[in-house]
């Protein structure tokens, strides 16, 4: 009865264990992925996100040049790649350093505004008022905002600066309470291969609920059925979540090294505790 | 030392404990999180579901054509009713009609005149505009016995609605049937003037509109429009008597 209950004790002990790996696991995922500055940017340079970009703006620029008088051949150097790169990275600098994260479009009007001028002359257009002219500045500036906003972002920068914050701390805290249940799960047993059972498996068991995870969501294929109307927020997105998926079944598969590891170190100082 | 054997073996019989014991872990885990996390979380899981569809999305098309155009000596699919007047009438049978959904391309509108020819879908967003005209979602579609309301950009497909004169004919050709008007009159007004146009006309009329003033650059708040009334064509039937 008495062991009976240890082993309950021990058992609990090593699901607490597992919990503490599973909420370290998604922190240093969490760290080294969604709250990492260069994160986004590493994935929209691999997405190709700024072309995507490039030519959804001008496509929307477009159709304001059918309502406003402009051919689309205008619109053939507006935009500008490097431009709308250098205002990504400003803005999503500026949210992860807990800013305004105002998007700039100050280069987009002075290009547009030069290619205007450009155009007028060279095709003699009449221009209805300046009044319709700076509409039109205006609601092309406007869509070229829209358009690099990243949706839900918003929403979603107080908390991610929040906890960009505690991060370190928090990694710290379970590292560390990790450390203490592992060093009271070795001393507590009279018999050391006990311990690196109980250890392995909480490794088991932070290997199965991490892995689920990815498991669940790429066998699926459920983060490819999202609904974005831009096709470059669309490869960007599923890039980084997959992203995470592959950082999360990495994690996963360090668990299941370990947990083997454990299981093989078990057998043997269980051999050798039965020979002595 | 057999007795040892009994003590140090007897809680791992086979290794079973090596894989019961993690998948416990992992199911009290998810259940841990759920009691924690549900109830804070459950609306914004709610509202994910609705950024996801059954499929993957296709970028490679950006509207639906559901356009067969009724070719002169075909016939449609008609019924014969008694209108308000007790006169007999044929209306287009109401299953051989496939309505439009929004972004659809589903006729084309020709003013010979003008020189107008364009694609015309149902909704008027940037689409449905960027290739052809489109008819406003919140007006009704040819045959049904409503307004019409038609937009255009002024320097595509719109552009001939400049040469627009009273007496002219307007052709919009569907999947259903064909139908045509007779422009009766023409008139600039306000972007926000909402009395350039009535939505609960019990009549069928088609308004066109585009902006104003033709050829000039800049985005102006004035509208050209263009007002036309039913000559020819089989109504839709809508059910009841």
């Amino acid at each position: 009865m008495h062991s009976k209950i240890r082993g309950i004790v021990f058992c609990l002990l090593s699901f607490v264990l597992s919990f503490v790996l599973l909420l370290l696991s998604i922190s240093v995922m969490l760290e080294a992925t969604i709250l990492n500055p260069s994160y986004i940017l590493d994935n929209m340079n691999t997405t190709n996100y700024f072309t995507d970009k490039k030519d959804e703006i001008t496509r929307e620029l477009v159709d304001l040049g059918y309502a406003s008088g402009l051919e689309e051949s205008f619109f053939g150097n507006v935009v500008e790649t490097v431009t709308i790169h250098d205002d990504t990275e400003d803005y999503l600098e500026s949210y992860y350093n807990g800013g305004s994260a105002k998007i700039s479009t100050v280069a987009f009007r002075q290009r547009f505004n030069s290619e205007l001028d450009s155009y007028i002359k060279k095709n003699n257009v009449k221009v209805a008022s300046s009044d319709s002219r700076e509409y039109l500045i205006n609601k092309a500036a406007s869509v070229y905002e829209a358009n690099l906003r990243i949706p839900m972002f918003s929403m979603l920068s107080p908390y991610l600066t929040a906890l960009k914050d505690m991060m370190p701390l928090l990694i710290g805290g379970l590292v560390v309470f990790a450390a203490i249940l592992c060093v009271i799960i070795i001393f507590a047993n009279r018999w050391k291969h006990r311990a690196v059972r109980y250890i392995c498996y909480a490794t088991s068991g932070t290997f199965i609920t991490v892995g689920i995870i990815p498991a669940v969501l790429f066998s699926t294929g459920y983060v490819s059925k999202i609904n974005i109307e831009s096709r470059a927020f669309y490869n960007l997105f599923v890039q980084s979540i997959n992203s995470v998926l592959i950082a999360l079944a990495i994690c996963s598969a360090v668990f299941l090294i370990i947990s083997i590891g454990l299981f093989f170190l078990h057998k043997n100082m269980r051999k050798h505790a039965s020979e002595e | 030392m057999s007795d040892k054997k009994v003590r140090h073996g007897h809680r791992s019989k086979n290794g079973k404990g090596f894989i019961i014991l993690p998948i416990i872990f992992c199911l009290v885990t998810y259940l841990v999180l759920y009691l924690a996390f549900v109830p804070s979380f459950s609306p914004i899981i709610s509202a994910m579901g609705m950024f996801f569809s059954d499929n993957e999305k296709d970028y490679s098309t950006e509207y639906d054509n559901i356009f067969v155009p009724v070719s002169e000596n075909a016939t449609v699919p008609t019924v014969t009713k008694k209108d308000s007047d007790g006169k007999e009438k044929s209306y287009v049978k109401k299953d051989s009609v496939q309505y439009p959904g929004y972004g659809n391309l589903f006729g084309e509108l020709i003013i010979s005149d003008c020189n107008v020819d364009a694609n015309l879908f149902f909704g008027d967003g940037d689409v449905a505009l960027r290739n052809g005209v489109g008819i406003y979602a919140g007006s009704f579609v040819p045959g049904y016995g409503g307004t019409i309301l038609v937009a255009g950009h002024n320097n595509t497909y719109f552009n001939g609605l400049k040469n627009a004169q009273v007496g002219q004919r307007v052709e919009i050709k569907t999947s259903y049937g064909n139908y045509v008007y007779e422009i009766t009159d023409t008139a600039v007004k306000s972007a926000n003037d909402s009395s350039a146009y009535d939505l609960s006309a019990d009549y069928e009329n088609l308004i066109m509109y585009t902006c104003y003033p033709f050829d000039e650059l800049g985005l102006t708040s004035k509208r050209f429009f263009v007002y036309a009334k039913l000559v020819s064509g089989t109504q839709i039937d809508k059910g009841g008597n």
